[in-house]
């Protein structure tokens, strides 16, 4: 049974930030994780039918489409956007991966490591500005960020 | 590579990574070290992406028209269908009107648009026929005889012998209904020619009485022209 227009206007606006964070964490950018999760709403729109667990089913068509469009991507685009080369496993759960690279970073980084690598990933701001925001040199920031990866890679060395 | 050029990768695949030509990116992809530090970085990234600043609302407002705006599949394939079905009728009833037109089965026959009974093609009676032979002797009479108008009105003799006519017209098909018509213009000349036969001997008759011959005389002066 189909959902009505205001049923599905209410699962919309439930599902569509969890599955938003999840489309931005795959593909890093957020016009391409929108259009993503706008597909996977319009398809299950269109196939009128009903889930027991909307949101798992859309969690789970969410990550299948952005694993998608990142195999078909080029190296060069991978790497300009900061993803993986790998193709992750098929049970590779994506968002516990990101809660155990967190722990790490705030477990094992110094205070300025940490800030180095804020500034870099959340922010989005490159080694030079870096530098003159935190008032070191573009070396400092290299030798920080480098050694702060080191350390989170650890954990995950031997899996 | 040394360790100078590969921290100089690393820096520069960190900091800006689309910079990087074909070249390095082949390192990278081929150097574990190099592998495992893009890797880490690739982790890292997405674990520190920032949350996108979202109001579920404004949301709902941009994709609402996506959904006015496409027609859902099965209202497709309905739209499909009708249009396959409405083909399709179209196309039975070109062939119904063709095949009505054509098909000899559904022809209309020439019987019904111009109705037979066998009562008008019914056989001469003999008696008929005898008559008329006989009045080939009116052919006979000299060309340049004046015969006198007959003074009894032309009465069209009852030459036919009708049958009973049928219960029902029965359909023929065109060879039939040629036949027929051939046999009923057959029959026509012959009552034609049977009643104008008898008017002459009639004159003929008459003719001899004027002159006195009795009829004997007439019948062998008839015999001996025939004869020749």
């Amino acid at each position: 049974m189909k959902y009505s227009a205001t049923e599905f206007e209410a699962l919309y606006i439930q599902c569509f930030p969890p599955s938003m964070r999840l489309a931005m964490s795959l593909l890093h950018e957020e016009d391409e994780a929108r259009d993503v999760v706008q597909e996977v709403f319009l398809k299950l729109w269109e196939s009128g039918m009903r889930f027991d667990n909307p949101l798992a089913f859309i969690i789970r068509a969410v990550r299948n489409a952005c694993l998608n469009r990142i195999s078909m991507m080029e190296t060069r685009e991978k790497v300009r956007r900061r993803l993986s080369l790998d193709s992750p496993p098929d049970d590779f759960d994506i968002e516990a991966h990101h809660e155990e690279v967190m722990t790490a970073v705030r477990s094992l980084l110094t205070p300025r490591e940490r800030e180095i690598v804020d500034k870099i990933y959340a922010d989005g701001l490159s080694y030079r500005e870096t530098a003159e925001n935190l008032e070191v040199s573009v070396a400092a920031v290299n030798k920080n960020i480098v050694s702060a990866l080191k350390k989170t890679e650890k954990p995950f060395q031997n899996r | 590579m040394t360790e100078e050029q590969k921290e100089k990768l690393i820096a520069k695949m960190l900091d800006s990574p689309s910079s990087l030509s074909d070249e390095e990116l082949e390192m990278i992809t081929l150097d574990e070290e190099l592998r495992d530090i893009y890797e880490i970085s690739s982790s890292v990234s997405g674990a520190c992406m920032p949350a996108p600043h979202l109001e579920p609302s404004q949301e709902w407002m941009r994709f609402r028209p996506r959904i006015m705006r496409r027609p859902s599949p099965m209202r497709w394939i309905m739209r499909v269908a009708a249009i396959f079905l409405g083909i399709a009728f179209v196309s039975a009833v070109v062939v119904r009107m063709i095949d009505s037109r054509f098909t000899p089965d559904n022809r209309p026959h020439i019987a019904m648009l111009e109705p037979i009974k066998l009562s008008d093609t019914a056989p001469l009676h003999p008696s008929a026929v005898q008559e008329a032979a006989e009045c080939q002797v009116a052919d006979l009479a000299p060309a340049d005889r004046k015969l006198e108008p007959s003074a009894r009105p032309r009465v069209a003799k009852a030459v036919v012998t009708r049958c009973e006519p049928p219960s029902e017209c029965t359909d023929i098909d065109i060879d039939e209904y040629l036949r027929i018509q051939q046999a009923r213009t057959d029959n026509e000349l012959a009552v034609l020619t049977a009643e104008a036969m008898s008017d002459e001997l009639a004159v003929l008759h008459r003719m001899c009485d004027i002159a006195g011959l009795d009829d004997h005389a007439v019948e062998s002066a008839i015999r001996c022209v025939t004869m020749q």
